[in-house]
C-alpha cells in the first residue's frame, strides 16, 4: 500500500461520511442544558443557605441565558468531581454497554447517604459502574442493595482511572428492580455497643453511578494469551500450574510433589470479566484449601515479589499431592470467556 | 450578546460536522454523539463570549474533552483494530483493505496525534488554528503531525513488503 496525505484525507473523508442522523440532537442538548444548570446550582443552594434563596430567584433566569462576558462562572463541586459515566461504550472485547439510568450520590460534599434507581428488567445482564473523587483504598464506597437486598456486589474507588464495574445480581423472574447505592459506613449503628459516632470510618465521597445493560457477544469470544509464570518468584520454585479457559474449563487438577512447609499460590487471568473469575482449590484430603480472585496482568509476574498467596502444606515432603479446584465467575459471563493460569510455588 | 436562538442556530448548522470530527476522534458514533453534546452543553455555558466565531471554541471543547474522556474514562473503548468496512463489490484491487488497514493504522496513535491529523486534514486547518485548540506552539503541532505521519509510515501493518517506496515518503 502507499498511502499519501491524499489517501489520508479521503479515507477520513469517507469514515466518517455515514453520520447517523439524530432528530432529536436539539432537544437532547437542551435537555441537558437544563439538567447541567440544575447541578450546578446544587451547592451554592446548600452553602449560602438563606442568602442562596434569594441568590435562585436569580440564578434561575440567569441559568436560562448564556453568561455574560467576564461573569464568574457558577460551578459546583458536585459537578466537576462527578463526570457523566457515559450512555453507550463497548468492552475491549466487544461487547457493547447500554446505559439504563445514572445517579449520584454526593456522600462528600453534601452528606448524602444513599440514593436508589428503578430500572426495567429485560433479560439481558446488568452491570453498575461507578466513579469516585476520593482516594484508592482509603474511600467509603456504596453497598449495592437490590430490592432491599443487600448484594455481594462490590464497587471499588479508582479515581482518575478506570470505569469501575460490578454485576448486579437480580432476583429470578423480576421484570424491574430498585437498586439503592448505600455509602452508610457498614458497621454504623449495627450494635449498640459501636454508636456511628464511634466508628471510624473510611473517607466519604462523591460518586456518579449508572446501571448499564450488556449484549452477550453472539459467539465466545477468546481471551489474550497469559504470560508465562516465573520459574522462580520470591525465591521459591514453580512445582505446578494448571490452566483453562473458562466456562469450558471450570474445574482443573495438577499433581504436585509435596515440598512440605510452605506453598505459594498465583493466579492469572486474561479476558475482560477476568476480575470476576473466582479461584478456589483445595487438596484431595482437604488439608489445604482457599482461593480467590483472578487479576489481569498483562506484564506478568514480578520474579522478585512472593507468590500472592502463602499458605502451608502439611504433607510431608516429597510425597505426590492432587489439588483440584474450580473456576466460578460472579454474574453473568455468557461468550466472554476468561483464560486461567494457576502456579503452585514450593521452596 | 450571542442568545439561544443563535446557539440552536449554530447547533443545526454545525453539529453534523462536529459529528464527523468526533467519530474521527473517538472511532464510534455513540460515544461521537456524546461527545459532541457534552461539548455543546459546555460551549453554551460560555457562549455569551465566544464571539462571532465560535468553532474555534466549540472544536477546543470537543477535542479537550475527548482527550480527557480517554485519559479518565475510556479505556474499554475500541479503537478499532477490525476492518470497519467490508470490500465493495466494485473493489477489485483490494482498495478498502487497503483502506481498512490505514483506518486501523490511524486507531493505533496515541489520541492527540490522531487529534491533530484530523484537525489538519479533515478540518482543514491550518497549524496555528490547530495549536490555538491545543493550547500548544505551532511548533507542537508540526512536530506531532511529522511523528504521527511517520508512525504510519512505519506501521508493519502498512509496510511493503519490499523496501520502502518512493511514494510513501509523500505521507
Amino acid at each position: 500500500m502507499t498511502p499519501t496525505i491524499r489517501n489520508l484525507r479521503d479515507l477520513l473523508d469517507d469514515m466518517s461520511a455515514d453520520a447517523p442522523h439524530e432528530h432529536r440532537r436539539v432537544a437532547q442538548i437542551e435537555r441537558r442544558i437544563r439538567r447541567d444548570a440544575r447541578r450546578r446550582r446544587t451547592v451554592p443552594t446548600i452553602l449560602a443557605g438563606a442568602v442562596a434563596l434569594t441568590a435562585i430567584s436569580v440564578l434561575i433566569p440567569a441559568l436560562l441565558t448564556p453568561a455574560s462576558p467576564g461573569k464568574p462562572r457558577q460551578t459546583t463541586a458536585a459537578h466537576q468531581l462527578t463526570p457523566e459515566l457515559p450512555p453507550h461504550f463497548t468492552a475491549k472485547d466487544g461487547t457493547p454497554y447500554r446505559r439504563l439510568t445514572t445517579t449520584t450520590l454526593t456522600a462528600r460534599s453534601t452528606g448524602q447517604k444513599k440514593t436508589s434507581v428503578t430500572i426495567p428488567v429485560s433479560g439481558k445482564p446488568l452491570d453498575v459502574a461507578g466513579l469516585c473523587d476520593g482516594a484508592p483504598g482509603k474511600t467509603e464506597a456504596p453497598q449495592i442493595i437490590v430490592n432491599g437486598a443487600l448484594t455481594s456486589a462490590q464497587l471499588g474507588c479508582t479515581r482518575g482511572k478506570d470505569v469501575v464495574l460490578a454485576p448486579l445480581f437480580l432476583p429470578k423472574g423480576a421484570t424491574q428492580v430498585t437498586v439503592t447505592f448505600d455509602s452508610t459506613p457498614w458497621e454504623c449503628g449495627r450494635s449498640k455497643s459501636r454508636p456511628c459516632s464511634g466508628v471510624k470510618f473510611l473517607r466519604p465521597a462523591d460518586w456518579t453511578l449508572a446501571v448499564y445493560e450488556w449484549t452477550p457477544p453472539a459467539r465466545p469470544v477468546e481471551p489474550e494469551p497469559i504470560k508465562a509464570l516465573p520459574r522462580v518468584r520470591g525465591g521459591m520454585r514453580l512445582i505446578g500450574e494448571a490452566s483453562g479457559v473458562w466456562p469450558k474449563d471450570s474445574s482443573f487438577t495438577m499433581t504436585i510433589t509435596s515440598p512440605g512447609g510452605s506453598i505459594g499460590f498465583d493466579y492469572l487471568c486474561t479476558g475482560d470479566l477476568a476480575a470476576r473469575l473466582h479461584i478456589s482449590y483445595r487438596t484431595g484430603k482437604g488439608d489445604l484449601f482457599g482461593g480467590g480472585t483472578c487479576r489481569s496482568r498483562p506484564e506478568g509476574l514480578d520474579p522478585d515479589m512472593s507468590p500472592s498467596e502463602l499458605t502451608e502444606i502439611r504433607v510431608p515432603k516429597g510425597q505426590k499431592v492432587t489439588i483440584s479446584g474450580k473456576a466460578s465467575m460472579r454474574g453473568e459471563g455468557r461468550n466472554r470467556q476468561v483464560r486461567y493460569l494457576i502456579g503452585v510455588y514450593g521452596k | 450578546m450571542r442568545d439561544k436562538a443563535d446557539f440552536i442556530a449554530y447547533v443545526e448548522a454545525r453539529s453534523p460536522r462536529l459529528l464527523r470530527t468526533a467519530y474521527l476522534l473517538c472511532r464510534d458514533w455513540a460515544q461521537a454523539e456524546d461527545l459532541v453534546q457534552t461539548a455543546l452543553v459546555r460551549a453554551w455555558r460560555a457562549w455569551g463570549r465566544v464571539g462571532e466565531h465560535p468553532d474555534a471554541y466549540v472544536s477546543r471543547i470537543l477535542v479537550n474533552t475527548h482527550l480527557s474522556w480517554r485519559s479518565r474514562l475510556w479505556w474499554r473503548e475500541l479503537p478499532t483494530d477490525e476492518p470497519p468496512e467490508k470490500a465493495s463489490p466494485g473493489d477489485e484491487i483490494g482498495l478498502s483493505d487497503e483502506r481498512a488497514v490505514l483506518w486501523a493504522a490511524l486507531g493505533r496513535l496515541p489520541p492527540r496525534q490522531r487529534a491533530v491529523l484530523v484537525l489538519r486534514f479533515f478540518e482543514d486547518l491550518p497549524e496555528s488554528a490547530v495549536a490555538q485548540i491545543l493550547n500548544c506552539s505551532i511548533g507542537t503541532v508540526k512536530s506531532q503531525t511529522s511523528k504521527a505521519l511517520a508512525k504510519l509510515r512505519i506501521d508493519p501493518d502498512l509496510l511493503p513488503p519490499a523496501a520502502t517506496s518512493p511514494v510513501r515518503r509523500e505521507l
